[in-house]
């Protein structure tokens, strides 16, 4: 499941369900025709309702977080559960994606 | 949870630690696409553990040596595909007739010939059958997650020791490459069937071919004991015997201690299929969009049940058959022209409509393609 908001700073996005090999790929595709390519604004990822993500999922949240710095912008990932927390400390993504507690932490800085 | 360990692991590299914890010491392969992750880790992995990788000449060199292997008293391994698995079957064969425990995996890709090696395929599920030649007995798994991979390849070691025979392990292209995390199962979790490995005295006579059941005694080291194999038929010292009814009674035989096992060999998963009006049959990857297909359509009310392949051979027929006794249609997805379907044709009952859903694009079936299918069996079903 794929919801789209635009907002005047940032663009957000909330997932939900399993985010992996059978559905990444059109998540993605979906997330870069909203924002029509342009990356003008902050992407924000509202992981809080899913539950599993696999290497492609991983790969589409990378690629996202790559063009966004390309862009002079960010991707901020927030809403993480114990089990996805656990996911990205153990692929050391805590440490080059930007991760916040909440949204309100997320739109913060 | 305490207790276990959470890892984000590669299909191919669960393949190889999960033939490790099963107790894998030798491993012998030439490098294949998309297979080689798992030599890679074994190459890596087994020398840790007392055992030896060797990169052999060629697939058929690689498939005799875990043979051999194993006749010295060593669980062993090969990893391939498509190509290599072809080279491979006349070995199978001798390790079928000669009952030599040991895992073949075919990690398959589009073919035949070259054809697309970094992309998936389910085409080589009756060459795992059938790829070699003569009435022989198989068992074949596979699974669809990477989990199950780490905990089948297990299955796949204690089958093979059980029963004595070679056991394949079907994988393809995306199951080898994906990573997904989960959590290793803890040492109480898993049982695993060990080699003899004991001495044996000069006065005991060991007859690695006696039974008065279909399975015969476990394998004793080669070295450690003395006995002979050959491809030959052969009574049960394992000296060749020319005679037809000691082919016959050994064919037999091994054909049985499959066939009247076929119930404690199955592996497989049901979803919703209580209440079912359609019943969709995947395995492998394709099973992960079946499953994705049968939670949309159960939103929309469509009463959708799912039925999961683990053990692919021998085929689990009899509770198949029971399921499809009371559903209207069944779909029978594959990435491949249709190949279990004409398994699951012998069991259809009369009305019975069975959909193929294929595709040999490369590309994974995807739960779109099951709803399509879902509603297109709907019409026809209305149509009447």
């Amino acid at each position: 499941m794929f919801e789209f908001e635009e907002k005047e700073n940032f663009y957000l996005a909330r997932l939900s369900g399993d985010f992996d090999v059978l559905n990444s790929g059109r998540i993605k595709n979906q997330i870069l025709e909203k924002i029509s390519n342009t990356f003008s604004k902050d992407l924000l990822i509202d992981l809080t309702n899913v539950s599993y993500i696999d290497s492609s999922g991983l790969g589409v949240l990378i690629g996202l977080h790559k063009q966004c710095k390309l862009n002079g912008r960010k991707l901020k990932i927030f809403g993480l559960d114990k089990n996805l927390q656990e996911l990205f400390s153990l692929t050391s993504l805590d440490k080059i994606l930007n991760i916040y507690d909440t949204f309100e932490k997320a739109i913060e800085e | 949870m305490a207790n276990r360990k959470f890892v984000f692991m590669q299909g191919d590299e669960a393949c190889a630690l999960g033939a490790i914890k099963a107790g894998c010491r030798f491993f012998a392969a030439y490098p294949i696409t998309p297979a080689s992750e798992i030599a890679e880790t074994m190459a890596r992995e087994l020398p840790k553990y007392d055992g030896a990788f060797i990169q052999m000449e060629d697939e058929i060199a690689s498939a005799a040596a875990i043979v051999g292997a194993s006749i010295a008293g060593v669980k062993s391994m090969t990893a391939t595909s498509g190509p290599g698995f072809s080279l491979m079957q006349e070995v199978i064969g001798f390790a079928s007739m000669a009952e030599i425990p040991c895992v073949f995996v075919d990690v398959q890709r589009v073919g035949p010939s070259t054809g697309l090696p970094t992309k998936p395929s389910q085409g080589d599920v009756m060459q795992a059958r059938w790829g070699t030649h003569g009435d022989h007995p198989i068992i074949v798994l596979y699974p669809s997650t990477v989990e199950e991979v780490y905990r089948h390849i297990i299955t796949a070691f204690n089958l093979s020791e059980r029963f004595r025979t070679p056991v394949i392990f079907l994988m393809d292209e995306l199951l080898g490459h994906m990573r997904e995390s989960f959590y290793l199962p803890s040492d109480d979790e898993l049982e695993i069937i060990p080699r003899m490995n004991d001495d044996i005295s000069d006065e005991e006579i060991y007859h690695p071919f006696g039974t008065e059941m279909e399975i015969p005694n476990p394998l004793r080291a080669m070295g450690k004991s003395k006995f002979h194999i050959s491809g030959l038929i052969h009574d049960e010292t394992g000296f060749p015997v020319g005679t037809s009814d000691i082919a016959s009674k050994l064919l037999k035989r091994l054909e049985n201690k499959i066939k009247l096992h076929t119930d404690e060999i199955s592996i497989y998963e049901e979803y919703l299929v209580d209440d079912m009006e359609i019943l969709l049959i995947a395995y492998g990857s394709v099973a992960r969009s079946a499953l994705r297909a049968l939670r949309i359509a159960r939103n929309d009310g469509i009463k959708v049940g799912l039925f999961k392949p683990i053990t692919i051979w021998p085929f689990p027929s009899n509770r198949l058959r029971k399921l499809m006794k009371n559903v209207d249609a069944v779909i029978v997805a594959e990435m491949n022209l249709g190949q279990i379907i004409k398994e699951v044709a012998l069991l259809r009952h009369p009305g019975l409509k069975l959909e193929p859903l294929n595709r040999v694009d490369g590309e994974l079936i995807t739960p779109e393609d099951f709803l399509e299918a879902i509603a297109n069996i709907r019409l026809k079903l209305n149509e009447f």
